[in-house]
């Protein structure tokens, strides 16, 4: 046997999102509450390797003078938290109401998946944004709200393969030996689920994050002076010209983040692509999420 | 006279250049004009592989390393894209196994006919409409002005061969070559288009290379056969001459395990073990492990034998040896 | 006991003229039960809020002004009824008066809508003109030209429209100066946004082209074409892509509802003034009717486009008509 090397396209975006997610949660405590305080007498000024840096503010300040590092790391933790939450839901959802649709079939499955086709005509932002402004956008509003808009395709890919395992020798076999549906589900078809909708959670993070930033970009996410990665860049984009790093951070994290977060569902698919045929949902996998 | 299509001492090899899979090892085959050979084998053995690679059509990684083809006297191992373009559908026409992934399934059929002339008569598909339905009649498809306008899935399997056949014949090819044309059909059609074919080719004295691994088409339309085994043909011959008298023991395999064409034969028999596949295959003869008359010679490459009209490459012919029995070697080998 | 396996039975033999038919009933029910969806969503957010009245009327409004409100939209009454009133007024095009500028909310709706018309229209053809190529280089190119393309293309997939939009207004307004930062109107103002919205459709069509093209590559019947003395160029262009594209046209029509939601970012971010600012500056404004008839207006867009996609696709594919129903 060879041994099995270090799968560097699984790995790697793996561990730069984890190093992600431990710095914008443990960063700001670390970094003392100093950071978040508004010091106007430094404003704008530029990270420690440009002249006219501040000390203790190596990324630089905002317009109201925070440390644009501390400021980015905890902008991080609701781009995250939502980003994560969501996703994590929508996957859920999804699981549930792909296995009814595809073990129940008939009517529960014509129901559930016109829903999802009509869902998915839907413009989501369009909804989003009228919702927030309607019922606020605590966080946990955010995370239910994006639980919504995610749910479609960890359904359709359950389904998919829920249908597809039940029809296989094997399983009607062991229905017809007397089986009973939770030892079905359990022993042939969540094993076949659930890598699946790893992947899809892969995909889903990347894209809520997104959706989480264009929502507070537009100013309709969380509201300042709570920062998210998208109010940041809004908050930055008068300053372009003079100080470009109050955008760049964020928008770095951000485009790092679902990268990273595409890049792993990227590697996750071909691991058990090749691992075993079981994902075969490729085409399904590559619809969309968000925007 | 030069032959319609000559192949001479061609070599086929597939994948990576520094440890390649060879797929057919010095073959040669000449088709005379107003002959049909048949090629014949079972899969793997390099016969597809040889015509398409023939006609640069074998696809990506599939690569000619040694040998010639030559079209009409037109050498096309390494010609340039131009040559290439001018030879297939202009001095050899192609029919595919399946019909219905050979036809695009966007365009009508007749669109995909008229292309074959567009190609090389000029002009604008609507000025060949003409010949497009006279091509669709002469290859029997009822109705061709209607037809015409037809798209591919609106048409039955027979029917679709029908029109790649008219699309191969278009500008008149001096060369027919048609890859396995009545497997993917259903056996009550393959009778029909076995009659365009032999229309196309013996009726009107085209030359046609028919790649096939049915003994009873190459017996219905073809005047020469050639037997292809492990990359390598092991016998070649006029179609009466070898099927009644076939010198390598593979062929007298072949025709043993048919019912209609081993002569005289009650049982039917069939062959022991399984073709080699490339990448395996033995030094010395390549059938001998499935050889039922193999002896110790036959580790050593075999001779080509010539006989009045054809030849074969086995140590042991069985004129060498009348006494041996050529026609029952199973029972001997079971 | 496990019930049987659900299995798809087969339609029942009917001619073709009663395919299209059913196929268009289909299409239509969808139409309805979008609308229908997008309208239940619309009446129940507003009276999730609580006081459907005090968000109707607007924060500013006197106590008077609410009880007219009230009355007006039937609040006393129990939800079903409200809810059937509602959808009457849609029925009838009713969304009332913008708060804001006292017209009425969807003909403001409506004056916005040819302008996101144009911006789609535009970021369509980039993403089909830019997108094809790329895509056709991203399965036949060399391997340096693969490995430069996908990774733009994973780029282009990974930074959002947002950021791209801040990032291309640093570099060709700020910077550069050649390109307006805000306004609509002019085709200067056109270029930015379209950029913007354009490079996930982009990256997106050319994995489309590439991954059918792959699909289609083996088939048989670039073969017979190359047999019949096609070069590989009009192979590719007459044969490979054709058939590559009623796939590709089916994602661009449903990445609408997508692309929309991004034109809203874009036009915010642009100023430019189109259907999607107009819903945003409505939202900020509390101008209710407004926002109604905006996500009214879109919704139909979108599901319009999805119609006609449909029927595009059956021009596109004349298999379409058996193999999608």
């Amino acid at each position: 046997m060879r041994r099995r090397r270090l799968d560097l396209r699984l790995w790697a975006p793996l561990g730069v999102l984890l190093v992600v997610v431990v710095a914008c949660f443990a960063g700001p405590g670390l970094l003392g509450p100093e950071g978040a305080q508004q010091a106007l007498g430094e404003r704008l000024a530029p990270p420690a390797w440009l002249s006219g840096a501040v000390d203790g503010k190596p990324l630089g300040t905002d317009a109201f003078g925070r440390d644009m590092l501390s400021r980015t790391l905890e902008g991080g933790r609701v781009s995250l938290q939502v980003g994560f939450g969501a996703a994590t839901g929508a996957v859920v959802i999804g699981l549930v109401l792909g296995l009814v649709a595809g073990y129940r079939g008939g009517w529960w499955d014509r129901a559930i998946m016109t829903v999802a086709d009509v869902w998915l005509a839907f413009p989501f932002l369009v909804i989003a944004l009228a919702a927030v402004a309607v019922v606020g956008s605590d966080i946990p509003v955010l995370v239910a709200l994006l639980t919504l808009g995610g749910w479609v395709l960890p359904t359709r890919v359950t389904r998919t393969i829920v249908q597809r395992v039940r029809s296989e020798d094997y399983v009607v076999a062991a229905a017809g030996a007397g089986a009973s549906d939770l030892y079905l589900v359990r022993r042939h078809v969540l094993p076949q689920v659930l890598p699946a909708n790893l992947v899809v959670w892969s995909f889903t993070v990347g894209a809520l994050v997104v959706i989480e930033g264009a929502l507070s970009f537009l100013g309709l996410g969380v509201k300042p002076p709570t920062p998210s990665w998208g109010n940041i860049i809004s908050d930055g984009t008068p300053f372009l010209e003079t100080a470009w790093w109050v955008v760049a951070w964020p928008a770095l994290m951000i485009v790092v983040t679902v990268m990273c977060a595409n890049a792993l569902g990227t590697a996750l698919r071909r691991r058990w692509q090749t691992g075993s045929g079981v994902l075969d949902t490729s085409t399904a996998l590559d619809t969309r999420v968000a925007p | 006279m030069t032959a319609a299509l000559q192949i001479e001492n061609l070599w086929i090899e597939a994948g990576p250049v520094d440890d390649p899979l060879v797929l057919v090892r010095g073959v040669d085959l000449s088709v005379e004009p107003g002959t049909v050979v048949g090629l014949v084998g079972e899969s793997g053995s390099g016969k597809t592989v040889t015509c398409m690679s023939a006609l640069g059509l074998a696809g990506a990684g599939v690569r000619i390393t040694r040998g010639s083809v030559r079209a009409q006297g037109t050498e096309l191992v390494g010609a340039d894209e131009a040559t290439m373009r001018r030879v297939r559908g202009g001095v050899v026409g192609t029919v595919f196994q399946d019909p219905l992934s050979a036809l695009n399934p966007l365009q009508r059929i007749g669109d995909q006919v008229a292309e074959a002339l567009v190609l090389h008569r000029g002009g604008r598909r609507r000025a060949h409409r003409e010949r497009v339905v006279t091509l669709l009649a002469r290859v029997g498809i009822p109705a061709p002005e209607q037809r015409a306008r037809a798209y591919p899935h609106e048409l039955s399997g027979g029917l679709r061969q029908r029109v790649a056949i008219a699309m191969a014949l278009a500008n008149d090819p001096a060369v027919l070559v048609a890859d396995e044309p009545t497997t993917a059909l259903d056996v009550t059609v393959q009778a029909q288009v076995l009659d365009v074919i032999r229309a196309a080719t013996r009726d009107e004295g085209r030359a046609a290379l028919i790649v096939t691994h049915d003994l009873g088409l190459v017996a219905e339309v073809a005047d020469r056969v050639a037997v292809m085994y492990a990359g390598e043909i092991v016998e070649e011959g006029a179609v009466g001459s070898v099927f009644a008298a076939p010198q390598h023991p593979y062929t007298r395999g072949l025709l043993a395990s048919r019912p209609l064409l081993a002569p005289g034969r009650r049982r039917l028999s069939a062959m022991a073990g399984r073709p080699p596949l490339p990448g395996a295959w033995p030094g010395g003869c390549a059938f001998a492990a499935r050889c039922p008359d193999a002896q110790t010679a036959c580790a050593e490459p075999p001779p080509v034998r010539r006989g009045d009209d054809g030849w074969s490459r086995c140590w042991y012919p069985p004129t060498d040896d009348p006494g041996r029995d050529p026609v029952e070697p199973q029972e001997r080998a079971g | 006991m496990a019930t049987a396996p659900a299995v798809a039975t087969p339609p029942p033999r009917t001619g073709r003229r009663g395919r299209r038919a059913r196929r268009i009933a289909g299409t239509l029910a969808r139409l309805v039960l979008t609308l229908l969806g997008l309208l239940t969503l619309l009446f129940f957010l507003v009276r999730l809020s609580g006081d459907p009245a005090g968000v109707l009327a607007g924060p500013s409004a006197t106590p008077a002004q609410l009880d007219a409100v009230r009355a007006g939209l039937g609040l006393d009454e129990p939800l079903p009824v409200q809810y059937a009133q509602f959808l009457g007024d849609v029925v009838r095009l009713d969304f009332g008066t913008s708060v804001f500028t006292g017209e009425s909310a969807l003909g403001t709706a409506l004056g916005a809508l040819p302008a996101t018309l144009l911006l789609i229209v535009s970021t369509m053809l980039t993403s089909i003109l830019v997108g094809v190529p790329c895509g056709v280089l991203l399965d036949r190119g060399s391997r340096v030209t693969r490995a430069l393309i996908g990774s733009t293309m994973t780029l282009a997939q990974a930074v959002p429209t947002f950021v791209l939009g801040v990032l291309l207004s640093y570099l060709f307004a700020v910077r550069l100066g050649v390109l307006p930062a805000f306004g609509s109107g002019t085709p200067a103002t056109l270029v930015m946004p379209t950029l913007a919205l354009a490079s996930f459709a982009v990256a997106r069509t050319a994995r489309m082209v590439a991954a059918e093209l792959e699909q289609v590559e083996d088939q048989d019947f670039l073969r017979t074409a190359s047999a019949k003395g096609a070069s590989s160029r009009r192979v590719l262009w007459r044969h490979a892509l054709p058939n590559a594209f009623p796939a590709v046209a089916a994602a661009l029509v449903v990445e609408m509802s997508f692309l929309i939601s991004g034109a809203v970012v874009v036009e915010v971010l642009f100023a430019y003034d189109g259907i999607g600012k107009e819903l945003v500056d409505a939202i900020f404004a509390r101008d209710y009717p407004l926002v109604q008839a905006a996500v009214f207006v879109i919704g139909v867009f979108v599901v319009t486009v999805n119609i006609l996609g449909d029927a595009l696709l059956a021009v596109l594919d004349p298999r379409t008509a058996r193999d999608r129903a």
